[in-house]
């Protein structure tokens, strides 16, 4: 029962934002980019199985390396359509944040609160979290492409 | 109520079906990029290139301070000796350093880990590297349980294969010019030899290495505990589970028309 709750989460949270406007309303963030850039930079930085690669998360990530969608699928095979949409769909939940990505949970849960951001559970036994500034390459690849589906393009 | 419907299959369906984690049985996996064709578009991937730790080794340093517990979970750690013992007369100060652990009745434990020394910004310090004269305690089968890996550019990292020895041990010289403090970071996975990440244990290993100490350290090293809430097989709930949530799950939404926005 412990392990039930959290997935009833998860799913009503699905279908509470599925059924959800596009974040703000402004557009879907670039499917290609995601693809290339922001899904390996999310699976390197997040996607880890006690993270966000476990399926009790509402934000979860599925792939080559990591959690597999399919269990018979081969554990370093590319990534297939299904995961790469899901993991697509769970990231764009994340930016809902009227127009503003740096708001979203998607940036401002990994930046440390020191860097402005919201922090949490996920940080490593130093206690910062995953990316300890603005700076941080990664987190500026994920605010461009976040950016480009809210108007406000950097 | 049709666009409830619509999210929620698909999202039943892909909790009923979620499936493992892999283990990267391969220590060099850890060096390789995440999406092997990701920067050269006409290069197209094989099946065994996808899903690399894309520079990451999970030593818990400062500079890579996430450790294997990220993805390891659910089983029970090892308990370690770290001993540190500074050699007798060496000018440069080098150390032997020594992680081990007690053999279990039975077949030994199947143990992996990556471990590196840095300095407080985790930048790498000082020049690893193995025994010249390795005991049977210190190998497998005659070959040397540990291999050094130039995880990136001028960053060294070794790691322990698991092969039945039981004990780790290496050599550590100190950098020229610099006073420390280092930190030796590592963690040592206990594997149920399952090849995916549930069901093993994690010992982490994070110590500070005194430039110039002339006595022996030793330190207990317990069983550690996962960063992250997890339950014992971190699998996906299946497909009763699956079915479960699904009936569930409809239950409520007959009594939810108009569900709010959540923000988890």
């Amino acid at each position: 029962m412990r392990r039930s709750q959290p997935l009833l989460v998860a799913t009503l949270a699905t279908l509470a934002i599925a059924c959800a406007d596009a974040p703000s309303g402004r557009g879907m963030p670039d499917r290609a980019t995601f693809d290339a850039v922001v899904y390996p930079l999310l699976m390197r930085d997040c996607g880890f199985s006690t993270c966000h690669g476990a399926p009790g998360r509402f934000f979860h990530l599925y792939g080559p390396g990591r959690m597999r969608l399919d269990p018979t699928s081969e554990p370093f095979a590319p990534p297939t359509a299904q995961e790469l949409e899901l993991s697509f769909q769970r990231s764009i939940a994340m930016l809902d944040s009227q127009g503003r990505p740096e708001a979203s949970l998607l940036l401002a849960k990994p930046l440390d609160p020191q860097a402005g951001g919201a922090g949490h559970q996920g940080v490593d036994h130093f206690g910062r979290d995953v990316y300890t500034s603005e700076q941080a390459p990664a987190y500026q690849q994920l605010l461009r492409w976040a950016s480009t589906g809210t108007g406000v393009l950097r | 109520m049709r666009c409830l419907l619509t999210a929620l299959w698909p999202a039943l369906a892909l909790l009923a079906w979620a499936g493992d984690a892999a283990a990267f049985s391969d220590p060099t996996r850890f060096a390789m990029p995440f999406r092997a064709a990701a920067g050269d578009p006409n290069q197209t991937p094989s099946l065994d290139e996808d899903g690399g730790g894309d520079g990451r080794w999970f030593t818990g340093s400062a500079s890579d301070s996430y450790t294997c517990e990220v993805c390891h979970s659910g089983g029970q750690a090892t308990d370690m000796v770290l001993r540190m013992d500074p050699l007798v007369g060496d000018p440069a100060g080098t150390m032997e350093i020594i992680l081990s652990w007690a053999a279990p009745p039975g077949p030994p434990p199947l143990l992996a880990g990556n471990f590196e020394v840095t300095d407080d910004r985790g930048l790498p310090a000082g020049a690893m590297r193995l025994p010249d004269d390795p005991t049977p305690q210190d190998q497998c089968g005659g070959f040397p349980a540990g291999s050094l890996f130039e995880a990136t550019p001028q960053r060294p990292v070794l790691g322990y294969l698991a092969c039945g020895a039981t004990r780790f041990r290496f050599l550590w010289t100190p950098p020229v010019g610099q006073s420390g403090p280092f930190w030796l970071s590592g963690a040592m996975v206990h594997s149920d030899d399952q090849t995916d990440s549930d069901g093993d244990g994690v010992t982490k290993v994070s110590a500070a290495i005194l430039r110039g100490a002339s006595e022996q350290y030793e330190e207990q090293l317990s069983a550690g505990c996962g960063a992250l809430g997890r339950g014992p097989t971190g699998r996906g709930v299946g497909l009763p589970g699956g079915l479960l949530l699904a009936w569930f799950g409809l239950c409520v939404l007959r009594r939810r028309s108009h569900p709010g926005r959540s923000k988890t």
